[in-house]
């Protein structure tokens, strides 16, 4: 389906990366800043520089997930324009059948190729059924 | 004895294709799949709900109570004493974490290697991981002493200008364990997003079409919103599965890193998370196998989940097996004699050797009926397992903690443990806290992924031919214009 739309890879993982880089920088950041450079924490004989890295590797691990999980939810509503309340679709009398076991094609008015005629009978040359006509403003 | 009825049928230069075992039993429909799963949210619960959901509410009430008293009174009604400062808090709180790990291992990591059979488990999986971990963070959040300066865990600029210990593992629990459970309600929510719009649709308007269509996001499942969708999970699943085996490995660093004979060794996080994945299959079969039954889910769920998911009971079980007898070498090898005796007094004459008894019995003896494919499937056995093992990792959890403890460096300090009323109601009632959520999850969400198993379905395939009974099939012997394989059973073929 991608193919024939068009449609090119998403752009998620991107998002996800520099998300996730976000995520380890922050984490890095608030335990050297805390731990060494504000308040030397001294303490089960470690050394309050540089070297104290190893010990904060799982706060950076567990960040960088927690940081990707979040750019991943709001990065794929951002993508595909949701949430919203509503929608011109909705208000399909079949349109519910969507998400049981039917499936529709909807071509929407702003389609460079969109007429009101051309369109219905283009849809009917190719065997649709149940072509109806939404309007709304989107 | 199936092969034989199929082996009159081709010709002898086609291949032969074995048939696989239907993930979806009876060839139920589309429409079949989101009447039954919606039936559920949508008619009145059965009796047998509402005869388990009450005691669940009592026994939260319970919780509450002891937590409650607790505040009032002070961490002393709990038992532990000195040396036992951790005990049943804590043992409660890896067992209820352990258990969380079933989910996301269901979810992400059978996800990531195409195990198609998940689909049917992986929503009621998530929703366990979700209840589970929320019993679980009770634990720590009260052994504290002062539940309301909790707030201190997190890197907050505060009136002492003292920062909080990033080298230490209780730390690093805090970030792990909510950041799973963050990223689990994440993966859970979009996970259901494509079933909330099919409930929205299904409902009459009122309020519960407002209540799923505003959970549903405004979803209408077309081609973009998928496509972005698959790469979001994908992604998602990719996160998780790093995550779940790191949070197990992190709780067992509280124990590891430190200086303790019996907690200071390097098998630890292996074997915890083996643990938890163990005991949280065992939970997951405990819920499941009641519930495919109430609810006639037995097409969705069939005897090859259960058969699958004992074989991963049996494997986790075995590794945990040879994690705990590589313990005991390591003790006697390691010539340390006080890794030895604290061995010797865990599983040989200590004051709680029979909770170690219970804990080998339970979790490495138990699983291994699953063996035998005549106990995978019986679910009476399969249940008398899971029992066993959800039992078993209490008490393997009870040993790694308390029998340690109870027999401390110091032999002047040696005290044994003995829970109070307390302890034992709290915990008691976690399992109502639990039941509780788990209800109320299978009252008002699709239990079962509606979208992916339609998925699954053989009629989801773009190869399939409704013609034939098997469903899917090589691409050569398909019906192409520009192919010449005939299709057998058609004209050219016979010819």
């Amino acid at each position: 389906m991608d193919v024939a739309m068009g449609n090119p890879r998403s752009k998620l993982p991107w998002l996800v990366f520099f998300g996730g880089a976000t995520g380890f920088t922050v984490a890095f950041l608030m335990q050297f800043l805390t731990q060494v450079v504000i308040y030397p924490t001294v303490v089960q004989g470690k050394p309050t520089d540089i070297y104290t890295l190893p010990a904060f590797f799982p706060v950076m691990f567990e960040l960088t997930i927690l940081f990707s999980a979040f750019t991943t939810l709001f990065g794929l509503l951002a993508l595909i324009g949701l949430p919203r309340l509503n929608h011109p679709l909705f208000a399909s009398k079949r349109f519910p059948k969507f998400s049981d076991d039917g499936f529709f094609v909807c071509i929407e008015a702003r389609d460079a190729k969109f007429t009101k005629e051309g369109t219905k009978s283009f849809l009917e040359g190719i065997g649709g059924k149940n072509i109806e006509l939404v309007e709304d403003e989107i | 004895m199936e092969a034989t009825s199929h082996a009159s049928a081709p010709t002898p230069s086609e291949p032969r294709i074995l048939e696989r075992e239907p993930l979806v039993l009876n060839n139920r429909s589309y429409s079949w799949i989101t009447n039954r799963i919606c039936g559920i949210v949508e008619n009145k619960q059965p009796f047998l709900w509402w005869i388990l959901f009450i005691p669940s509410v009592i026994l939260t009430g319970v919780t509450v109570f002891c937590f409650t008293y607790l505040i009032s009174t002070g961490v002393g009604v709990w038992g532990q004493k000195q040396p036992v400062a951790w005990a049943w808090d804590i043992t409660n709180f890896v067992f209820w974490i352990g258990i969380g790990h079933a989910g996301t291992l269901i979810s992400a990591i059978l996800f990531l290697t195409r195990q198609k059979w998940r689909t049917s488990v992986n929503r009621a999986a998530e929703a366990m991981t979700l209840f589970a971990v929320m019993c679980a963070g009770l634990f720590p959040g009260f052994h504290v002493g002062r539940v309301w300066m909790v707030w201190f865990l997190a890197p907050i600029p505060n009136a002492n200008a003292i920062w909080q210990n990033f080298k230490s593992p209780l730390l690093w629990d805090v970030f792990a364990v909510s950041t799973y459970f963050t990223v689990s309600v994440i993966f859970w929510f979009i996970g259901l997003v494509p079933d909330l719009a099919t409930l929205r649709d299904r409902c009459k308007p009122g309020l519960r079409k407002m209540l799923y269509g505003m959970f549903a996001l405004g979803w209408r499942g077309g081609n973009r919103h998928w496509s972005h969708y698959e790469t979001a999970y994908m992604l998602l699943a990719a996160l998780s599965t790093p995550l779940v085996l790191s949070v197990h490995s992190v709780v067992s660093f509280d124990f590891a890193t430190s200086v303790v004979p019996g907690w200071h060794t390097t098998i630890f996080p292996p074997y915890f998370v083996a643990g938890a994945i163990f005991g949280g299959f065992a939970m997951v079969l405990t819920l499941m196998i009641p519930a495919r039954k109430i609810y006639g889910l037995q097409d969705l769920i069939t005897a090859k989940h259960i058969d699958n998911m004992s074989k991963i009971i049996l494997l986790t079980g075995t590794i945990v097996g040879y994690a705990y007898s590589m313990e005991f070498f390591m003790a006697y090898y390691s010539a340390n004699k006080y890794e030895l005796q604290t061995f010797q007094l865990r599983g040989l004459y200590g004051p709680s050797v029979w909770y170690y008894y219970c804990m080998f019995g339970f979790n490495v003896f138990a699983p291994q009926l699953f063996w035998s494919r005549w106990c995978r499937h019986n679910l009476w056995v399969v249940m008398f397992v899971c029992m066993c093992v959800n039992a078993g990792m209490w008490f393997e959890r009870y040993v790694i903690i308390v029998t340690t403890l109870e027999r401390h460096l110091t032999p002047g300090s040696w005290r044994t443990f003995s829970p109070t009323w307390v302890d034992i109601w709290t915990f008691v009632g976690t399992f109502g806290l639990f039941m509780m959520l788990f209800l109320l999850f299978l009252r008002f969400l699709p239990v079962i992924a509606i979208g992916e198993v339609k998925g699954v379905l053989p009629q989801s395939d773009p190869h399939y031919d409704p013609d034939r009974e098997k469903g899917i099939q090589e691409e050569d012997l398909m019906d192409y214009p520009d192919r010449h394989v005939a299709k057998p059973g058609t004209a050219a073929a016979t010819a």
